[in-house]
């Protein structure tokens, strides 16, 4: 029995081994493995830890456009020495590594190493992780730090005086205002580009139609602030555009989650239950509802009465790659969010903030909307983001790649 | 005649019936032909995880990972096809990985035993994590038409093909319950695994083979979950184990094994996706919907719980009167 349980373990431990080197396709990009940190297992990073101080502040060519934190920024970054730049983030999950591999991605071109730390999903740890970063003198950090820390972290990164900015989530004091630059997504503005979309293309397929015919289903999950977010503007713009069409908000908080089968559920019901309603709509805050929904139609042979169009591309790809030319479908567009787009301003932003050629308060701010909800003191990034089609999308991946990895590298 | 009547499967009946009349009442196109189609194809995934799942609480035991065990099944069976394998040679290998799954099971759970419920929740993670590794957390597309059928053709242009398969099941493992020794062996192993063995069955046998079961059959309800989304998502079934239980429960099965009957699975899962489906149809507010969906389960309890009650109060009057 003790040679099956140690057989077992040697196994499993494998397996795990395996499962922690795997690295693999995210996205549109390659990646080159994952180095995630806890406190227990950094301490070995201390050897292999940059040195103290700044770098040497790298030259700039005097008739140079001064796009300081830009991925374009003309300053030469092999005039310094790596720059070593930890990501910290709650968790380490699959989205998580996307974005640190698209980080990986630019480290040749801008000379610098990432380095990822989880918080395992515990404020403790991810705050503990702040001062271990610092103390192995790492020159700069990237946070993704959710609400309930922020402001402790705040007070935390201040200490150490480590240049940082904020990344996917906003870093917010106590009276909700930001505290830092921030990459960030305007969620509000995604689920508006979806129902735009819409509204702007269906006459394509339909022609003119009366409007007491049409049907929207927002498929959402009102458990996730930053999901419930993307469904508002639909709901908003089709009750003012179409005030005799008819709004069904599909909450997936009670149907099983984030999941193509918990749409398909919802929609095929809210479908079956109203068969006055010719044509369909349906916008979604992630991109399985899409997949989830075009099934319906597929199911009930209403392809060409229903456009779904929805936030995320990565699950609706996947479909259009599977389908032939001849192939019909209700998936029409979705609006995608290349992992490249977050990780180019990250990185670009925080090397100009150890440079020393931005302070958090210059950086981007000539990119700050005016109307920001969380304050214009900071700079903020909006992540670009695009509606693609069926047709479109491979080269919109295409021109996403050659624009931020084959062009403008580092040449000696 | 009296007994049947009052047996709990007719009473889950009625409720069902209840459950059906009152959305219909509150919607008419709740029994439109798509809203049927929509409720058949729901039942489908639950149910044939709640097969496998029924056959194994009546046996004793309980598979935690069944749902995480169909994802990944599901994800290999894909992953195959995707190799150029035939979609029935790649779901015959995915079933083997099924029941080599449920396998791995009964080994910790009879051969080093763990406990059923903590052993099937760490393997439900090593299931989740694998599927992600193997995926990177995409879904892999399933561009096979002849299998996106499986998942989506209706027979008669009615009845989902899914749905014809849950019936198949429920046809086959209902004549092996309560037509065969080894129907009467899982329900002796669930009741009483002592006098399982002094009658000369061993439990841990049967155990091994319903464990077998349970992960094939996960297998095959993610596999046609895929079928139909053309797709298969690595977080898929999230949630496919809790349903199957909960139908199971729902339908009479005990809960601590030894008792219940497929025919009452399906009359629970009837109610179970009706149900559901009545309260999306009449719009029910989301969190409502989930207040409503744990309180079924209560309410079905409670019937159960009073059921019982009389038909033991029942009794020891009767014995009390013949003492006299």
């Amino acid at each position: 029995m003790k040679k099956i349980i140690s057989l077992l373990l040697v196994v499993l431990m494998a397996a795990g081994l395996l499962a922690c080197g795997g690295g693999g396709q995210n996205g549109n990009i390659e990646t080159s493995g994952t180095e995630t940190q806890t406190p227990d297992a950094s301490a070995s990073e201390t050897a292999a830890a940059p040195p103290d101080g700044g770098a040497d502040t790298p030259a700039v060519s005097a008739d140079a456009p001064q796009n300081v934190g830009y991925i374009d920024d003309p300053v030469d970054h092999f005039a310094r020495d790596t720059y070593q730049i930890a990501y910290l983030s709650p968790a380490f999950m699959f989205l998580q590594q996307s974005w640190f591999a698209a980080m990986q991605a630019f480290e040749e071109r801008l000379n610098f190493k990432v380095t990822s730390f989880t918080g395992e999903n515990n404020s403790d740890t991810y705050l503990t992780n702040i001062e271990l970063i610092a103390s192995q003198g790492y020159d700069g950090i990237i946070m993704d730090c959710e609400q309930p820390v922020a402001v402790r972290a705040y007070e935390i990164i201040e200490e150490t005086g480590v240049p940082y900015i904020a990344f996917v989530q906003s870093l917010l004091d106590e009276n909700g205002k930001t505290v830092c630059p921030q990459v960030v997504l305007d969620q509000y503005d995604t689920g508006k580009k979806t129902i735009d979309w819409l509204i702007a293309n269906y006459k394509s397929y339909w022609g003119e139609i009366d409007a007491s015919t049409l049907g929207l289903i927002d498929c959402t999950v009102t458990t996730s602030p930053d999901l419930a977010l993307r469904a508002v503007a639909p709901e908003e713009i089709f009750k003012a555009t179409f005030p005799e069409g008819h709004y069904f908000m599909a909450d997936m908080a009670a149907a099983g989650g984030v999941t193509a089968d918990a749409a398909y559920t919802q929609v095929m019901a809210t479908v079956s239950a109203h068969p006055e309603i010719e044509h369909w709509w349906v916008t979604g805050s992630t991109e399985f509802f899409g997949s989830g929904s075009a099934r319906v139609f597929d199911d009930l042979g209403k392809v060409d009465d229903a456009l779904v169009c929805v936030v995320g591309a990565g699950a609706n790809i996947v479909d259009w790659d599977s389908m032939t030319p001849d192939t019909k479908s209700s998936l029409v567009a979705c609006l995608a969010i290349s992992d490249l787009l977050y990780a180019a301003p990250a990185v670009s932003g925080v090397i100009a903030l150890i440079d020393g050629r931005a302070t958090k308060e210059t950086l981007w701010r000539d990119k700050t909307p005016a109307d920001w909800q969380f304050g214009t003191d900071y700079g903020v990034w909006l992540v670009e983001n695009d509606i693609i089609t069926r047709d479109t999308y491979k080269t919109y991946f295409e021109e996403i790649n050659a624009k931020y990895l084959l062009s403008g590298g580092h040449t000696d | 005649m009296k007994r049947l009547l009052r047996s709990k499967t007719v009473m889950l009946v009625y409720v069902s019936a209840v459950v059906v009349a009152v959305f219909f009442i509150m919607n008419h196109n709740y029994l439109s032909g798509d809203n049927i189609r929509g409720i058949m194809n729901n039942m489908s995934l639950s149910g044939t995880l709640g097969v496998g799942m029924a056959f194994l609480l009546m046996g004793g035991g309980i598979d935690l990972a069944a749902g995480a065990e169909g994802c990944f099944g599901a994800v290999l069976v894909a992953l195959l096809m995707k190799t150029g394998m035939p979609w029935p040679v790649a779901m015959l290998l995915g079933l083997m990985y099924g029941a080599a799954a449920g396998a791995l099971n009964a080994f910790l759970i009879n051969g080093l035993n763990f406990m059923g419920f903590i052993a099937t929740i760490a393997m439900s993670s090593v299931y989740n994590g694998f599927a992600l590794v193997l995926t990177n957390n995409q879904n892999v597309a399933i561009s096979n038409q002849a299998f996106w059928r499986v998942g989506s053709y209706a027979l008669f242009g009615v009845f989902p093909m899914a749905f014809v398969i849950l019936i198949g099941l429920i046809a086959v493992y209902g004549f092996i319950l309560a037509k065969t020794r080894f129907g009467r062996c899982i329900l002796l192993c669930g009741g009483n695994r002592m006098a399982a063995r002094l009658a000369g069955v061993s439990p841990k046998k049967v155990t091994t083979i319903l464990y077998m079961n349970c992960g094939a059959l996960a297998t095959l309800a993610g596999s046609v979950l895929a079928a139909r989304m053309h797709n298969a998502s690595p977080t898929a079934v999230a949630t496919g184990a809790l349903d199957a239980i909960t139908a199971a429960v729902l339908g009479g099965v005990s809960f601590m094994g030894g008792g219940g009957s497929i025919g009452g699975l399906l009359i629970g899962l009837i109610l179970l996706n009706t149900f559901n489906n009545g309260l999306i149809v009449v719009q029910l507010p989301s969190y409502w919907q989930i207040v409503s969906q744990g309180a079924l389960l209560i309410i079905a309890l409670c019937v159960d719980f009073f059921n019982e009650r009389a038909k033991a109060l029942a009794l020891k009057s009767s014995s009390a009167k013949r003492a006299v």
